[in-house]
Order: structure tokens, then C-alpha cells, then sequence
């Protein structure tokens, strides 16, 4: 390597920082400081609740395995259907309408809820 | 500026004194507003840089362990929001076609001047040509006084791969170079 090359690389001009460079800083430094800590991430609940899906799933599979392994092909070719039947049974009861009116509800508060924050951030 | 000073004010910045890190502010701010200038070649900006480079190093501030010089985990951690913060939001890149060539014309004190200010504009245009991993290591091993340890350091890479990626970038820069610089005052890039 040439000593002109390292003497044309290190001889970069010198910048001075602006008189409230340093004040600038410590401006930034002391809002940092006044800011709130970030909310840490709630790590116990959510491996929590990961647990309680990975149950579920667990459990749900298990179940599927033990169905499956039962029956015969026979059997799912009806599954289907009796499912549908045992639900439209279960709705067309009368006392069923009062749990179909209570998440209507639910959905209705929720969308509610929902469309006025949503409008707001539009603005 | 000694590294007892250092030590002392950062034991102060722990213990809550935010007087002692406007020491260190004013310690150390002319060398990183000037590092971040070398990578960005805009004083605005370069101060930007640095203030967001001190602001890191406060809330870090107790991750310095001391077996290391305060101004090394400074420089490291200064070159680390740089590069973060050029690859997010890139300066405006410059084709190095746009250098000037070295002027062949009569050779009067006016005339050398511009010159050499050609040939320093050409050398700087070529080292922002440079990919960027060949370009920090130029930076730094000039800005650190071509100290390669401590450029290594600073980029986080051993002295090894620092030489590697010094000699590739000369190579680059010999060769972006020789073209136009065949002209008496032109940097002369020969092997070593």
C-alpha cells in the first residue's frame, strides 16, 4: 500500500460539533430518563396460555386417534352428517334461542365497541 | 482525557450522577460526531448519529466491562448504530462515474489546489463506492489511527479478517481508481 493512499484516507476533514450538540444530548438523555420503563413482555402468562393450547391440541389429537382408530369407514361416511342433525336438533329447541341471543349480543357489543376507535383513528 | 477519568465518570453515571455524563459527552463527542461523518459525509446527519450513539451508550452503560478501553466499547458500540442506522436509511448513493477527473491543463498554485481537492474528492467517492463491509473497515482503521486491533475491535471481527477485508478494499480502490489517476498527481496505487 502506498503512503499516499494512507495519507489521502486519513487526512479526512475534522467537523466540529455545533455548540448544542452537548445539550442536545443531555436533553435526549433526560427525556429517556423521564420516560416511562417499557412494559415488559408478560412472558408467565403467555407460556401459560401456550401451555393450556398445547393441552388442548394434546388432548384433542388424543382424542381424534382414539375416535379414529375405532371406527370404521362406514362410521365417517355418517359422522358428518349426524353432527349436522344433533345441531340443528339442539338449535331448533326453544331454550336454545336464549344462548344464540346471548352472542349476538356479545358480537354486537363487540363490533360496538369496535367501529367507534376504529372511525376515531381514521380521523 | 485519560482512561481514569472515563471510569470514574461512568461510576458516576451508575450511581445517578447525569452530571458525569455530560463529561463524557463532552469527553468524547468531537471523535464520534466525526466517525459518524466519515460514514455519512453530512454533519446533520452525523450529529444525529452521534447523539443516538451516546444515548445507547447511557442506557448501556453498565454493560462496559472494563478489561476493555472505554473509548473501544464507545467506538464499537458508535460504529454498531451507524451501520444499523445507514443500512436502514441509506445516504444518497453516488455513482463514481460523477468523480472529476484530475484536470491535465496548466499547472499553477490555483490549478494544484484544485487538484488535490479532486483527488481527495475522488479518493473519498471511491471508499463510498466500496461495499459496506470493506468500507467500515477503511473508516476505521484510519479513523483509529490505522490501528487494526483496535478497528477490529471496534467492528466486532478478529485482526484477521480486518487485514483480509483491508487489502480487498484497497485492491477495489486501486482499481476504481487507476483509470483516472494516471495524471502526475493523481494517487499512485501500487502493490505494496
Amino acid at each position: 500500500m502506498t503512503d499516499e493512499l494512507d495519507h489521502l484516507l486519513e487526512k479526512e476533514d475534522d467537523v466540529v460539533p455545533s455548540s448544542g450538540f452537548t445539550q442536545a444530548v443531555m436533553d435526549a438523555v433526560r427525556a429517556a430518563e423521564a420516560a416511562p420503563p417499557p412494559i415488559p413482555f408478560p412472558w408467565a402468562r403467555a407460556l401459560l396460555s401456550l401451555g393450556a393450547v398445547a393441552a388442548t391440541l394434546g388432548i384433542s389429537a388424543t382424542g381424534v386417534i382414539r375416535v379414529a382408530s375405532r371406527s370404521t369407514a362406514d362410521d365417517w361416511s355418517f359422522a358428518v352428517p349426524a353432527v349436522v342433525h344433533a345441531t340443528m336438533q339442539a338449535v331448533a329447541k326453544p331454550e336454545s334461542i336464549w344462548t344464540i341471543a346471548a352472542l349476538l349480543l356479545a358480537t354486537a357489543s363487540i363490533i360496538g365497541a369496535m367501529r367507534p376507535s376504529a372511525w376515531l383513528h381514521r380521523r | 482525557m485519560t482512561a481514569d477519568d472515563d471510569a470514574g465518570d461512568v461510576d458516576g453515571v451508575l450511581a445517578g450522577d447525569l452530571a458525569a455524563f455530560e463529561r463524557i459527552v463532552r469527553r468524547w463527542q468531537g471523535p464520534l460526531v466525526n466517525l459518524a461523518f466519515r460514514f455519512c459525509h453530512d454533519r446533520g446527519r452525523a450529529e444525529d448519529l452521534a447523539q443516538e450513539a451516546f444515548l445507547r451508550a447511557y442506557r448501556g452503560l453498565s454493560r462496559w466491562r472494563r478489561e476493555a478501553a472505554f473509548s473501544t466499547w464507545l467506538f464499537a458500540l458508535a460504529t454498531n448504530v451507524y451501520r444499523s442506522e445507514l443500512r436502514r436509511l441509506p445516504p444518497p448513493s453516488v455513482s463514481f462515474d460523477f468523480v472529476a477527473e484530475p484536470s491535465t491543463g496548466d499547472r499553477d498554485a490555483a490549478s494544484v489546489r484544485l487538484e488535490a481537492a479532486d483527488r481527495d474528492r475522488a479518493v473519498r467517492r471511491a471508499v463510498d463506492t466500496l461495499p459496506p463491509k470493506y468500507r467500515e473497515a477503511l473508516i476505521l482503521f484510519y479513523f483509529r489511527g490505522m490501528d487494526v486491533a483496535a478497528a477490529a475491535e471496534s467492528l466486532g471481527v478478529p485482526t484477521g479478517t480486518l487485514k483480509a477485508r483491508l487489502s480487498r478494499a484497497r485492491d477495489l480502490l486501486r482499481r476504481k481508481l487507476s483509470p483516472g489517476t494516471s495524471d502526475n498527481n493523481a494517487p499512485r496505487l501500487t502493490e505494496a
